[in-house]
């Protein structure tokens, strides 16, 4: 009784600091330098990205390759509605997070019966089609060039142009929460035990009595429903959508965020997103040889980090308790 | 008939280079079941060193051809060290190595060549004409390098001991190391003959398109279709599915729409996945976890 206490008070504090940060972290950003709002939006929506493809790479073990397509559909299903229909941007949130629903589960329900790399490689060809169809559905995408220009929402009479990116920061900062809450309630329920008893051991699952395609399909959805957001948020932003946005260069960063972030932990993805998107700037001074740079150090951390670096956090974390306890640390 | 015949000859030059492709990308994949995402990184590195003997070393093909062999060969011993350490790590931790591979060397190509289309002389541009169809001896020679490949790899696995090794290890590891076969050789092995391939291809293809640094990935998704249409590990398959689609892609283009082409493949996988999920060839699960 007075562990759960103790464990709830934690959580509370836990709530806390990340809504303290939420608030105050864009202010100092905006203080520092203006440019660097731009990346903290990319960060947050890179952010919503990894968080919900964790819960079904991470957490159901399932490598989703079709993830930053739907992100792309919520892009044009929310541009699409502005431009054509003229419907207010705020309502098209949820609805492109729908549309990015229902193709998930079109696609869910067609590759996951399939297992480890035949799922992967059957996403990747929804993932190729679903762009062939954007750049070749020129009637209704605009073809290479993309959806464009996509008008500005505006907020309480404020039209949300370039000068108001740190109303944008906190919207996407509310939406990466929102996913943060949601993943978290939804990996410690009963729901959650049965992802990642999927991940660990689909047979063993299947024979404890898990619904393996019925839960993978629940994972599916409610991560597919986040991208949606995202790409609605993304698209209104950005004034425009284009495959260029969504295609595969895209989705490996998502998954780089994931994987270098932490798999199966809700900061890794965070952190992920944070060097996805910090270390191409601040690789910049390199000149020409920046991405190749990235390139060196993604193999490196792969191969010296390969539970991310949440796993380097409780590597550090296990280490100094021991110094403590003076026991001996065998990893 | 003529647009027939003509679209045939040309899917069987392109299938010829597919095949190559695809035939190394399922033998890397065979032995330590590593997906090696940077595959037609290898044929576009092939083209451009073909580029670069042509054009600043000596004017000749073979000279060219040979480079890029030795080069495939090459990276292939050290591709597959860097993937050495992720073996059994799981499918992702080894996505990202290979997608760091594909950043090195597109980059690597850019800042040594520059983002400019480039165009290889041809050495033998005859042109023969077969009845309504016309073809190349550069073609002629595609189809022909490509074929006596694909025959010299099935004999050395088939008929030699170091092939028969690796097949073993790639079927049974275990079992492979009990009579002393060391799976870590053979499948240095496999990326060696398998990135040397692509790395032909690339060659045998530079003087046909023009070539830049980005070209590699269509290739990837290209040997990606191809092997899990064939069914993932069945080399023999992805010979035959590789000329296959080079074939339909080419009729498609002719008689429907070339921009869709690329699609339809992709839909086509899809549906075999559907209906055969270890795909056509594919004898038994390949026992791969995440």
């Amino acid at each position: 009784m007075k562990r759960n206490a103790l464990l709830k008070t934690k959580k509370w504090r836990n709530y806390l600091i990340g809504i303290a940060i939420a608030l105050v972290l864009p202010l100092i950003v905006r203080l520092v330098s203006p440019f660097w709002l731009h990346e903290l939006f990319l960060i947050a929506i890179f952010g919503i990205m990894a968080v919900s493809l964790n819960l079904i790479l991470g957490y159901t073990g399932q490598a989703n390759m079709a993830h930053g397509v739907l992100f792309g559909l919520g892009g044009y299903t929310s541009g699409l509605l502005v431009m054509r229909l003229g419907v207010n941007f705020w309502a098209t949130i949820p609805i492109a997070g729908i549309a990015a629903l229902i193709a998930g589960l079109v696609v869910g329900y067609a590759t996951l019966r399939l297992r480890g790399v035949y799922f992967a490689l059957a996403t990747f060809a929804f993932m190729s089609l679903m762009l062939e169809l954007y750049t070749n559905l020129r009637g209704i995408t605009e073809g290479l060039e993309g959806l464009m220009p996509i008008p500005k929402p505006s907020i309480a009479g404020l039209t949300l142009g370039p000068q108001q990116t740190i109303i944008w920061v906190y919207i996407a900062i509310a939406f990466l929460s929102l996913t943060m809450f949601v993943t978290d309630r939804v990996v410690h329920s009963r729901v959650g035990r049965a992802f990642t008893a999927i991940r660990d051991d689909e047979d063993l699952a299947q024979s404890s009595g898990v619904n393996i395609f019925r839960y993978k399909m629940l994972s599916f959805s409610i991560a597919t429903f986040f991208a949606g957001i995202a790409g609605a948020l993304y698209s209104s932003y950005h004034g425009m959508m284009s495959p260029g946005d969504c295609n595969i260069m895209f989705l490996l960063q998502v998954i780089v965020a994931v994987v270098t972030g932490g798999m199966g932990t809700l900061l890794g993805p965070v952190l992920g997103s944070i060097f996805v998107v910090i270390a191409p700037e601040v690789l910049r001074v390199a000149e020409v040889y920046y991405y190749l740079i990235f390139g060196v150090l993604l193999v490196v951390i792969t191969i010296f980090a390969p539970k991310g670096m949440m796993g380097l956090v409780k590597l550090i974390q296990v280490r100094l308790k021991a110094r403590g306890s003076r026991e001996q640390v065998t990893l | 008939m003529q647009l027939f015949l003509q679209s045939l000859m040309n899917g069987i030059v392109v299938g010829s280079v597919y095949t190559l492709v695809a035939v190394g990308f399922a033998l890397t994949f065979s032995v330590m079941h590593v997906i090696n995402f940077a595959h037609g990184e290898f044929y576009m590195v092939g083209s451009f060193m073909t580029f670069m003997v042509m054009r600043y070393i000596v004017d000749d093909f073979w000279v060219a051809l040979l480079v890029s062999v030795v080069i495939g060969a090459g990276l292939g011993f050290l591709v597959e060290r860097v993937f050495r350490p992720s073996y059994g790590k799981g499918l992702l931790t080894q996505f990202i190595i290979a997608l760091g591979l594909v950043i090195v060397l597109q980059q690597a190509m850019l800042i040594i060549f520059g983002g400019q289309p480039k165009a290889v002389r041809s050495a033998y541009p005859t042109v023969h004409t077969l009845g309504v169809v016309s073809i190349t001896d550069e073609r002629l020679l595609v189809i022909g390098v490509s074929v006596a490949l694909v025959v010299a790899l099935f004999i050395f696995l088939n008929r030699t001991k170091t092939g028969k090794a690796m097949r073993a290890a790639a079927g049974n590891p275990l079992a492979a190391r009990l009579v002393g076969i060391s799976t870590h050789r053979m499948a240095s092995l496999a990326f060696i003959v398998g990135i040397a391939l692509a790395a032909v291809a690339g060659a045998l293809l530079a003087p046909l398109y023009s070539i830049n640094p980005f070209m590699g990935m269509r290739l990837t998704g290209v040997a990606m279709v191809i092997v899990v249409v064939a069914g993932i590990g069945s080399v023999g398959g992805a010979a035959i599915v590789g000329y296959v689609i080079g074939i339909v892609e080419n009729l498609f283009a002719a008689y429907v729409s070339p921009e869709w082409s690329f699609a339809v493949m992709f839909a086509l996988l899809i549906v075999v996945l559907l209906i055969k999920p270890m795909g056509l060839f594919g004898k038994e699960r390949a026992g791969v976890a995440m």
